[in-house]
């Protein structure tokens, strides 16, 4: 079985992340790496591959820290690593990553595509859906658990009050969501083996793509910080007398009574 | 090494040290994992020994029952406590070296960690810390505190803080406790600018490779420094170094802090200027005690505090109970029917008293968050030995 995990490389959110004076994230601050919903896609692809025997590869575009994102994909078990580098993707929104991706996977033989659910720094949920409408395959989202078999995959996806099971033929696109698996541990020793492995580069002329083509439809004039929240306020004393402190601070302070 | 040579000497070593456990189950009776699980045997030392042993022997590593073989040996605290019942009265088997070398097996073979773990790994691996905080933050526990920086400036002792107390804000107090009487004892010391983690967990739950990484960063800190003598704060440190860092005490004396200040203050009268009257309780961290063979220095502090009375839990000294922690638990939620902390502070407060005292971080944060969960605020409380010190001495 042939498997493409589609990648994003993201800032690490357990880092504290700083903003330069124009408003853009500082990437001198920040270590990046593999959106952590399409690192569950990856774990999915890699047990599917470990059952049914196959391949997997991984497939991003643009950034400058696909080569340490990639390690890891391949120490976790990819066994190819393709990126689209090139700068006219400086700036790529979910429009300009789909038709770079959908490019991509039209030059490759695969029998599914594994996305994540969302990236945790745009959280737009867009590049699986659009994906799927570029290459006119189906698309299930918000995968929980994936089974395949003859052709076919079986995907449930959790709905309001129950689960869904949907079957669909392959090709298809899945989006899918965190409690789909436990993703695995690769050891520092695998890391350092994933070094040694190539990562096919290609530009956007390489897969046939001008830059007109991928000018994003959304651009981000900067990102701001929010503002720090006031510190809390804690009401203590007889109850009758923090209902009347209460009633004050309503009034007075949120002027919502 | 090569990979594949290696997972052969673990598997061997595993098969050679495994078949010498006849399974007397002796060591049952001393697990606190099998006595605050439900208690099947898995969840006791042989029956660990015994799942990796056959996992092994029957070719089953990767197997469908690969997460279950993985929740077995990382529900082990580590606390040593069966190895050393096994030494007494069986076979003396080195239980832990199998559960060790079972858990690299299983990391080698992404069988393992646990997921929450897995974090822990990695964070260790990117910012030098367990926690996912910034390298950059590691001294902002030490607030208005001045002390030498090292390597920039020299000293002949190297306090080494580490993780928890760095970052915990639990914590803090107790590093700069024992920063307070480093001061007040006019010891030479410094700390690390650029502290990193000692790999203590790493090589717990199985990472070898990232753990010789950490050995080579920290023994080129260590050497840069120019001290003579290393304390640490948290007895997992103290270990590491002492036992999993080669030859590291040739080259360099390593205390624990509490072992330290017990030399250090020896013969001299301390002038106190705070009656503590407590009753109060140590609780002997696995990594000090069992690990380690020290018993007495902790306890020699607290004697030495005017007005603290100090009583023995019924399970103390090398019966200790494991507070719930090690083995790599503090990063993860395994299966529990009584919570090992919980019953602690039980017999904390069986014997009558206000303080439980230890002298471990994470034993520390373990007993801090039974307290809490068992909302026993008012009746006891959880103070580092170090912290009663400087109370006592005002400083």
């Amino acid at each position: 079985m042939k498997i493409v995990v589609c990648i994003k490389q993201t800032f690490d959110t357990e880092a504290q992340i700083a903003l330069t004076e124009g408003g853009r994230i500082d990437d001198h601050s920040v270590l990046f790496i593999v959106n952590p919903c399409d690192e569950h896609a990856l774990e999915e692809g890699i047990r599917l591959k470990e059952k049914k025997g196959g391949q997997v590869t991984v497939v991003t575009a643009g950034g400058q820290t696909a080569p340490k994102v990639f390690q890891h994909c391949l120490a976790m078990g990819a066994d190819h690593a393709i990126w689209v580098n090139d700068p006219n993707l400086n700036g790529a929104d979910s429009h300009s990553y789909a038709v770079v991706l959908s490019r991509v996977l039209q030059s490759l033989e695969y029998d599914l595509v594994l996305c994540g659910r969302e990236s945790i720094d745009d959280k737009s949920s867009q590049v699986p859906a659009r994906l799927a409408e570029l290459l006119d395959l189906p698309q299930v989202n918000l995968v929980s658990a994936l089974s395949v078999d003859k052709g076919k995959a079986q995907a449930t996806r959790d709905i309001e009050g129950g689960t869904e099971i949907i079957e669909v033929a392959l090709p298809a696109v899945f989006s899918v969501q965190k409690g789909i698996n436990e993703v695995r541990y690769p050891s520092l020793r695998r890391v350092m083996q994933a070094a040694k492995m190539p990562i096919k580069t290609l530009s956007l002329v390489d897969i046939g793509l001008t830059a007109k083509e991928v000018v994003p439809f959304s651009v981000i004039e900067k990102y701001v910080l929010p503002k720090p929240r006031k510190e809390g306020k804690v009401l203590s004393g007889d109850l009758p007398e923090v209902i009347s402190q209460l009633i004050k601070h309503l009034q007075e302070d949120a002027k919502v009574i | 090494m090569n990979e594949e040579k290696e997972i052969k000497e673990l598997k061997e070593k595993i098969i050679e040290v495994g078949s010498r456990c006849w399974n007397c189950n002796f060591c049952f009776s001393a697990c606190p994992n099998y006595d605050s699980t439900r208690g099947f045997q898995t969840q006791g030392p042989s029956g660990i020994l015994q799942s990796i042993y056959y996992a092994i022997k029957m070719d089953k590593i990767e197997g469908p029952e690969k997460e279950s073989l993985r929740d077995i040996l990382y529900a082990c605290t580590t606390c040593k406590s069966c190895e050393i019942t096994c030494k007494g009265i069986s076979a003396g088997v080195p239980i832990l070296e199998i559960i060790e070398a079972g858990r690299k097996l299983l990391l080698e073979k992404m069988v393992g960690p646990l997921s929450q773990q897995r974090r822990a790994l990695e964070s260790i691996y990117k910012y030098g810390n367990p926690y996912g905080e910034a390298a950059e933050k590691r001294l902002l526990w030490s607030d208005a505190l001045k002390f030498k920086r090292l390597p920039q400036e020299k000293a002949s002792v190297l306090y080494y803080v580490g993780c928890t107390a760095s970052y915990e804000p639990e914590l803090h107090g107790l590093a700069r406790s024992i920063v307070k009487l480093l001061q007040f004892l006019g010891v030479d010391f410094g700390v690390l600018e650029t502290e990193v983690c000692c790999g203590d967990p790493v090589i717990t739950l199985g990472d070898e490779i990232l753990f010789q990484e950490m050995v080579e960063q920290n023994k080129e800190k260590f050497k840069a420094a120019g001290v003579k003598t290393i304390v640490t704060t948290s007895p997992h440190c103290f270990n590491a170094f002492r036992r999993k860092y080669g030859e590291l005490e040739k080259y360099f004396e390593i205390k624990h802090y509490t072992e330290f200040l017990a030399e250090a203050f020896k013969g001299k009268k301390a002038v106190f200027k705070k009656r503590l009257s407590y009753t109060v309780t140590y609780h002997d961290p696995c990594y000090l005690g069992k690990h380690n063979d020290i018993y007495d220095p902790p306890r020699q502090l607290l004697k030495d505090i005017p007005g603290i009375k100090l009583v023995e839990m019924k399970m103390t000294r090398v019966d200790s109970l494991c507070c719930g922690g090690g083995g790599g638990r503090m990063y993860a939620e395994v299966e529990e029917e009584k919570r090992l902390a919980d019953v602690r502070i039980g017999q904390a407060l069986e014997v009558g008293a206000k303080v439980i005292t230890t002298a471990c971080p994470w034993c520390h944060t373990m007993l801090q968050n039974a307290v809490r969960d068992l909302k026993m605020e008012e009746k006891i409380e959880v103070r580092d030995i170090a912290e009663l010190w400087v109370e006592a001495l005002k400083l």
